[in-house]
């Protein structure tokens, strides 16, 4: 089964002004003066997967454009401008797309939001976290509640309608008040989307030292009811979940997100960018100058490579698409494999349904509430 | 007649006694490296112990021997045969075929610490083979040796004159020459007769996968060649001999002939070493003796327990390796059996629990096996209304009370030696273990040798463990079967998430139901992980509960965040986490892990 080219477009910007306590994604402080290399050899990615790709005019219009970190909103607007220019240049843009940045509110200078626009962004998640000053601080965030929520007017003002909030769950001393208050005022600043993510204390980080083993972080229990918080009043706002840690008013779920649930094919820019096309899924070098240097001698910067053949494929259709409250639709799987999905996976789904993970409803299987919350037990079910 | 020729007069056979620890196979390695058998490049420490496990757990399991060439101060050359013997309670049978293939023995006792239970066992045993016993003093250079008070409590206790016994220390390499030269004075020849037919003793066998079975033998009587046929005099089994030989250290030296005095070993084609019991007597087909070398015994299995795969799909796996095992070791048996909770695999009889552990660990190292092992059990007699009587193995198999007239279970003699301030800690700790105080005999004011009657199936469990850890490790053990007793006893079922689990049932005294029971429960609960429910973990007794915990159910298994590149890592992840529930049971709804079916015996801990 032959994959369509990409429709999406992942650029990774690994730069930010001070690295958050409890974050291991790959970006770096203190190099923001490599940014202006850094983006010509993501132009000269782009540029030579284009060339790879065949061409012109075969190619699909981009739907979906996303610039995620790091802290997209800290480099020069030139440098975001130019970059959506080349990725506009090699792929086009199709009409309706959907090109998000991530923005850190601690970074808004004077005008960046409306050059922003100008290029082209039409979406924009905003890195708020939690609402409380001291809950901020214990994540070594580099902005106060107060500035989160002028972001939002200020990026409202600048003509960006569709926002999204990213709030964490489970840090310490938070309580569901604070949740609740939260959820309550990225509303009403306008956010129309909010992802909601659960603490994960990752090895290496200066919240693995902090809270060994846990300790001195909300339980299970504790962490669970926050959620259940979140979920709640994200609803009565008019939020409704579609993923585990996704909520949004209807119409503005992230597409850009679903294509990676619906284990669609991606391009990815960038150092340690993943792109998944033609059922392969290659990673970049993660390092800043290594990247550089890789594009620059070769216009590849690939560090591994994992073929997914169609049992894997149909592995992870299931595997991310459960994590979807919407579930997986058997036609659409029969569509896209040829054979049903029960062939394949009926003797996996049926004890996930007698457990309660899963509900079996004539076209689609969905997660529970139960599901979601034990979704690795659902995941390797399928592995 | 030819007694004791010129040939055998320059032959001394003998072996080391002694306790775990006190130096028996550093001192047989100083020997062999001062006899020049080996050079001090090629002497791997402790030559003798050459299973990876015997290394690490410093015993011996099988018997070995080597021989020595020692010049000695008469300006004579003497052959010194050196028959290593197994080192554990488990393996009494063993060690008394290792002293019938002698005539001396060196007993080394610890200059610190004396003589101990186990050292005093295989001094009986020694005795009782008619050895003359040769006393050495080992870690003299010691801080605390006290060289002329162990040499007293050896005439006190045991009788014997150690005036003569050399002082020295293995280790260091003090004083070696010495106990070379005393074994040539005090340990006599052979004195067999060379016309006679071949009587040779087995005391040990190996399986060679080219070469079959190697035995290994003392010769008593008459000679044995290539080309000979030999009988089994026990077993009735007849084969011809390939190749006769002597031992050096790690290697075999093929030789012409065997004679009476020799100590060597046969290859004859002896497919399955179940042919060559320990003990048994080899004589000629042609020209067989009257009668067989006295004191053979078939070894009988004490400790029985279940052995399954971990994976379902290698059962035939672990068959295999049994058949492969016991190639070797013709002391433990296997029978197939089922289980509700892990399916197919083995019940498996053992000398004792050091013999069912070193079993248990070389399936798991030599043949990369990953195994689940139930709790080991005794063999119960039950006598049914029918008045029938059945041998219980398993305690799943235990007919419903109703049907069960009486019950009676296997009791030993044990000897516990001890310092006198721990004798209080032992009579409880024996008291609680059910055991019947004997007597107590003083070996010197300050130590004892306790007598009781105990049941094996309290001994089985961690009695040693428990028995080290009342005594700061002074004590030191020995038993042997004695018979049986009627006993009060029920078979204790365990319930996960309401079912009972058939492996985890056993059988206990009456008295001591509940308390194993909670402990039991509360074990397991420590080792099963939390599931997505709430799982009651509980103990009964025909259908009683005694003793109930539940395994809090956990809240959630979920990665927050999923995208990209984020496919592949967690993929990996969850690889792993299946890997690790590959190390569980499926019971019922429960995945129990592997661990936990034999953590539950460590009650103590």
């Amino acid at each position: 089964m032959t994959q369509a080219a990409p429709t999406s477009a992942y650029v990774h910007v690994p730069f930010c002004q001070q690295r958050c306590a409890y974050c291991d994604f790959n970006t770096y402080a203190g190099l923001l003066h490599l940014a202006g290399p850094y983006f010509d050899a993501v132009r000269a990615e782009i540029a030579a997967e284009r060339a790879r790709a065949g061409q012109a005019g075969d190619m699909p219009a981009l739907e979906t454009v996303y610039f995620g970190g790091g802290t997209p909103s800290l480099v020069p607007e030139a440098q975001l401008a130019s970059t959506m220019r080349a990725l506009s240049d090699a792929f086009g843009f199709a009409p309706g797309l959907e090109a998000t940045l991530e923005v850190n509110p601690g970074t808004l200078r004077p005008g960046a939001a409306e050059s922003w626009r100008a290029c082209g962004f039409n979406r924009a998640s905003v890195g708020v976290q939690a609402l409380r000053d001291p809950l901020l601080a214990a994540l070594d965030r580099i902005h106060t509640a107060a500035e989160a929520e002028e972001a939002f007017a200020t990026l409202r003002s600048a003509g960006f309608e569709n926002l999204s909030a990213d709030l964490m769950l489970g840090l310490p001393g938070q309580t569901e008040a604070d949740v609740v208050d939260a959820v309550d005022r990225v509303v009403s600043c306008g956010a129309g989307h909010v992802s909601f993510y659960s603490l994960t204390v990752e090895p290496g980080t200066p919240f693995a030292l902090r809270y060994p083993d846990g300790r001195g972080l909300p339980g299970d229990d504790e962490e669970r009811r926050l959620y259940d918080a979140a979920l709640g009043e994200l609803a009565r706002n008019g939020l409704s979940q579609y993923e585990i840690s996704s909520a949004a008013r209807p119409g503005l779920r992230c597409r850009h997100n679903v294509v990676y649930w619906e284990a669609r094919p991606y391009y990815g820019f960038g150092a340690g960018a993943f792109a998944y096309a033609a059922g392969v899924r290659r990673g970049n070098v993660v390092g800043v100058p290594a990247y550089i240097e890789a594009i620059g001698a070769e216009g590849a910067a690939e560090d591994s490579r994992e073929t997914v053949d169609r049992a894997g494929e149909m592995a992870e259709v299931m595997i991310l698409g459960l994590r979807m409250n919407d579930g997986v639709s058997r036609a659409e799987f029969q569509r896209r494999f040829g054979g049903t999905l029960d062939a394949a996976f009926g003797a996996a789904v049926r004890p996930l349904v007698a457990q309660g993970l899963l509900e079996d409803e004539d076209d689609r299987i969905r997660p529970t509430r139960k599901g979601i919350d034990f979704s690795n037990v659902v995941s390797r079910a399928f592995l | 007649m030819n007694n004791s020729s010129d040939r055998q007069r320059s032959i001394r056979n003998f072996c080391i006694i002694a306790h775990i620890d006190h130096g028996k196979s550093t001192l047989a390695d100083r020997m062999i490296e001062h006899t020049g058998v080996l050079t001090q490049r090629e002497m791997q420490s402790q030559v003798l112990d050459d299973m990876d496990i015997e290394r690490e757990r410093g015993i011996t399991i099988k018997a070995q021997a080597v021989r020595m060439v020692h010049h000695s101060s008469d300006g004579k050359e003497y052959i010194l045969n050196l028959i290593d013997t197994p080192g554990h309670v488990d393996f009494n049978y063993e060690v008394s075929r290792s002293l019938a293939a002698c005539e001396g023995a060196v007993l080394v006792v610890d200059a610190a610490q004396g003589i101990e239970a186990q050292t005093l066992a295989n001094v009986y045993l020694a005795i009782e083979a008619n050895l003359e016993i040769l006393p050495v003093i080992n870690k003299i250079d010691l801080p605390s040796a006290q060289p002329d008070l162990v040499k007293q409590e050896i005439e006190d206790v045991i009788g014997l004159d150690a005036s003569y016994a050399p002082l020295v220390s293995a280790k260091n390499d003090i004083n070696i020459e010495e106990v070379l030269e005393q074994v040539v004075l005090h340990v006599p020849p052979p004195s067999g007769d060379e016309d006679a037919p071949l009587k040779a003793l087995i005391f040990d066998s190996k399986y060679d996968t080219y070469r079959g079975v190697i035995v290994h033998v003392r010769v008593f009587d008459g000679a044995v060649r290539p080309g000979d046929r030999i009988l089994m005099m026990y077993t009735g089994k007849d084969f011809v001999v390939t190749e006769v030989g002597t031992f050096r250290p790690g290697e075999l030296l093929p030789t012409e002939i065997l004679q009476s005095g020799d100590v060597g070993y046969i290859v004859a084609s002896i497919k399955n070493v179940r042919d060559t019991h320990v003990g048994d007597t080899v004589t000629l087909l042609e020209r067989p003796a009257e009668t067989p070398l006295h004191g053979y015994k078939k070894v009988q299995q004490m400790v029985f327990c279940g052995i399954y795969p971990a994976d379902g799909a290698k059962y035939p796996d672990l068959r295999d390796a049994l058949e492969k095992l016991q190639l070797n070791d013709a002391a433990f048996s296997f029978e197939p059996e089922t289980s509700v909770a892990l399916g197919f695999g083995f019940r498996c009889g053992f000398l004792g629990l050091l013999h069912l552990e070193v079993i248990q660990e070389r399936l798991e190292r030599e043949f990369l096996l990953d195994l689940v092992t139930t709790a080991p059990s005794v063999v119960y007699r039950i006598f049914g209304t029918d008045g029938a009587m059945t041998l219980i193995y398993n305690p799943t198999n235990l007919p419903p009370v109703t049907e069960i007239s009486f019950m009676e279970e296997p009791v030993v003699q044990a000897n516990i030696m001890t310092p006198t301030e721990y004798v209080g800690n032992i009579m409880e700790l024996c008291q609680d273990r059910r055991g019947t105080f004997r007597t107590m005999d003083y070996i010197d004011p300050k130590r004892v040798n306790m007598h009781y009657d105990m049941p094996l199936n309290e001994i089985i469990y961690d009695f040693f463990d428990a028995l080290k850890s009342r005594t700061r490790g002074y004590a030191s053990l020995d038993y042997e079967l004695s018979g049986y007793a009627r006993s009060d006893l029920v078979k204790l079922d365990i319930m996960l998430n309401n079912e009972v689990v058939d492996a985890l049932s056993f059988i206990v005294h009456k008295d001591k139901a509940y308390a194993r029971g909670r402990r039991m429960a509360e074990k397991l609960k420590e080792n099963i992980p939390k599931h997505q429910f709430e799982i009651p973990i509980q103990a009964c007794i025909g259908g009683k509960i005694i003793a109930r915990e539940t395994v809090q159910a956990f809240r959630k298994d979920v990665l927050a965040k999923c995208y990209g590149g984020d496919i592949t890592r967690k993929k990996k992840l969850l690889e792993k986490q299946k890997e690790g529930k590959k190390r569980m049971r499926q019971v019922g709804s429960v995945e129990v892990p592997q661990d936990a079916f034999m953590s539950v015996l460590k009650l103590d801990e």
